[in-house]
């Protein structure tokens, strides 16, 4: 079994208005091209893809990079999720001698091109199948952030959660995105008066809990971990896991509506690296919304189920806290590339590479994604051996 | 508008187990599926008991009461064919326990409570479909939400 590490990471800018200019393909390839840079290979020696579930194709992709070795590829179907559980598909082909260096790209025009704030496209739609189309839409149910408050509302029936608790995610990853010049929301700080005064979109999330709709494209390439030597540039990929809540079609009947894929997936992660989440430096949370950064701090166990009103209290996620999560700003605060962007900062952070915004000596962190009705993934990542 | 435009309320695919489920709504009727097997109720309509496997069913009549146990009220349009904010989406359990995802007809979408009685009341939308919503239910105790 042949180690999988993370050799390679590659963004474009991150922007909105007026939009990239560019096509979804096209910035993906962007992002490719230079995360081959980063990672000191030819383009041509990419050989297996990750393609993304909305966007280019794998063959689109092969074709316009020029690959002819492809042995490779496939598609994680779990939305939001998907990139993170791709790091774990690829370490898979890698381990299995399928490929020699696996691409996982998104390039996404969230913002000039599709939107991520309704499902009225057909195509879009059944990616989350019929249950959707036949007893959500019709009530008006079209848009991620309805769809999650549900579970927001029934987590704050039983334990009673705080506006101050949501407004903590939103103003840590702010606070970060300060520190990132590539963060969409650099040079835009945020006061908590600013978060109250937010419109309210579906309660309990004010505009300011939603996440940035942004075009803009990132690249990871997964290779051996046991490559040349290269100065502890390759993070170590030591567990990724996927989970899925019962039933993943529909978000209103499980036994237990606060059970997602995270729970299933995170304690499967944390055995098979070996370390658990006190051991984590820093954490890459999932933040589509802000209530699924405190879910997901539950679940992935960082703290016990209805304690992270109180862990996200006091700065503890910010640098500097016990546990900085989302240290680039996040999808709140620095883009949304379907999550990408959070592995994309875990490696900068991990190869001590993250400027005013490195966590000292980083050697663990943690990335979490969420996807559709809650599906979840989770990717534990350590620096390389040459390193510190 | 054309009929493809956004502006037109999506609509379920009324084929199949969904097509009879929303047929009984439109009779004015909520039926839910139960196992023939092991007796397990379940929402949304499927194939196969997710208990025991059975793909013995039938469709039984609801009691049609429930209580409202999540919900969130929209303020800013999300989606072009609803713009008439705010409104209301609520989660009912019905006393037989299932789940629908549906609204509370005749109520202020800020007035509604998660823990209130409801029971089923059909929402005409056109000769062909109806919509299972609720209403407030105040005969049936209110209970304390699990």
């Amino acid at each position: 079994m042949t180690a999988a590490a993370i050799i390679g990471v590659g963004e474009t800018p991150y922007v909105r208005k007026p939009g990239s200019g560019r096509t979804e393909l096209e910035l993906s390839v962007a992002a490719t091209v230079a995360a081959a840079r980063d990672a000191g290979i030819d383009v041509g020696a990419i050989d297996g893809i990750i393609a993304p579930f909305m966007g280019a194709s794998a063959e689109e992709l092969a074709a316009t990079l020029g690959l002819t070795k492809m042995s490779f590829a496939a598609t994680v179907q779990m939305g939001g999720a998907s990139p993170v559980a791709a790091l774990g598909v690829a370490a898979m082909a890698i381990a299995a001698g399928q490929a020699t260096n696996v691409l996982i790209t998104y390039g996404i025009n969230g913002y000039s091109g599709r939107r991520a704030r309704a499902v009225i496209d057909i195509a879009d739609m059944f990616a989350f199948g019929d249950t959707l189309r036949d007893y959500y839409l019709p009530f008006g149910a079209a848009a991620p952030p309805q769809w999650y408050a549900l579970l927001a509302r029934l987590h704050k029936e039983r334990y009673g959660d705080s506006v101050a608790a949501l407004g903590a995610v939103a103003l840590a990853c702010r606070r970060h995105a300060q520190l990132n010049p590539r963060a969409v929301m650099h040079g835009r700080e945020l006061t908590s008066e600013d978060y109250l005064a937010s419109p309210m979109i579906t309660d309990p999330y004010r505009l300011l809990d939603c996440c940035l709709e942004t075009d803009g494209g990132a690249a990871v390439l997964v290779g051996a971990a046991d490559g040349p030597a290269d100065g502890g540039r390759r993070v170590r990929i030591a567990a990724v896991t996927q989970g899925r809540p019962f039933p993943a079609d529909d978000i209103v009947n499980r036994p237990d509506p606060l059970t997602i894929g995270l729970t299933h997936a995170a304690p499967r992660a944390w055995d098979a690296a070996g370390v658990g989440p006190d051991d984590m430096d820093f954490a890459q949370i999932y933040d589509c919304f802000t209530f699924e950064v405190l879910q997901q701090l539950e679940e992935a166990g960082f703290c016990e189920r209805g304690g992270a009103d109180g862990f996200v209290a006091d700065g503890n996620i910010e640098l500097g806290g016990k546990l900085p999560i989302n240290t680039a700003g996040g999808l709140l605060s620095e883009a949304h590339v379907i999550g990408l962007n959070h592995v994309v900062e875990a490696v900068r952070q991990l190869r001590q590479e993250a400027g005013a915004r490195q966590v000292a000596n980083a050697r663990w962190g943690a990335v979490t994604g969420w996807g559709d009705f809650g599906d979840g993934s989770i990717a534990v990542l350590e620096r390389g051996e040459n390193h510190g | 508008m054309g009929e493809n435009s956004a502006t037109v309320r999506p609509r379920p695919q009324l084929t199949g187990m969904t097509g009879e489920f929303y047929a009984h709504i439109a009779a004015g009727e909520l039926r839910i599926q139960r196992c023939s097997e092991c007796g397990a109720w379940r929402h949304i309509p499927r194939p196969v008991c997710a208990e025991c496997a059975s793909d013995d069913w039938t469709w039984e009549p609801s009691s049609g009461r429930g209580q409202i146990v999540t919900l969130t009220i929209t303020e800013r349009p999300l989606h072009p064919a609803f713009t008439d904010t705010p409104y209301a989406i609520v989660v009912v359990q019905l006393a037989e326990g299932p789940r629908l995802l549906t609204t509370i007809l005749d109520a202020d979408p800020h007035e509604i409570r998660v823990g209130t009685a409801v029971r089923f009341e059909p929402l005409r939308v056109d000769d062909e479909l109806s919509l299972p919503a609720f209403v407030a239910d105040p005969d049936q105790p209110q209970q304390a939400v699990s």
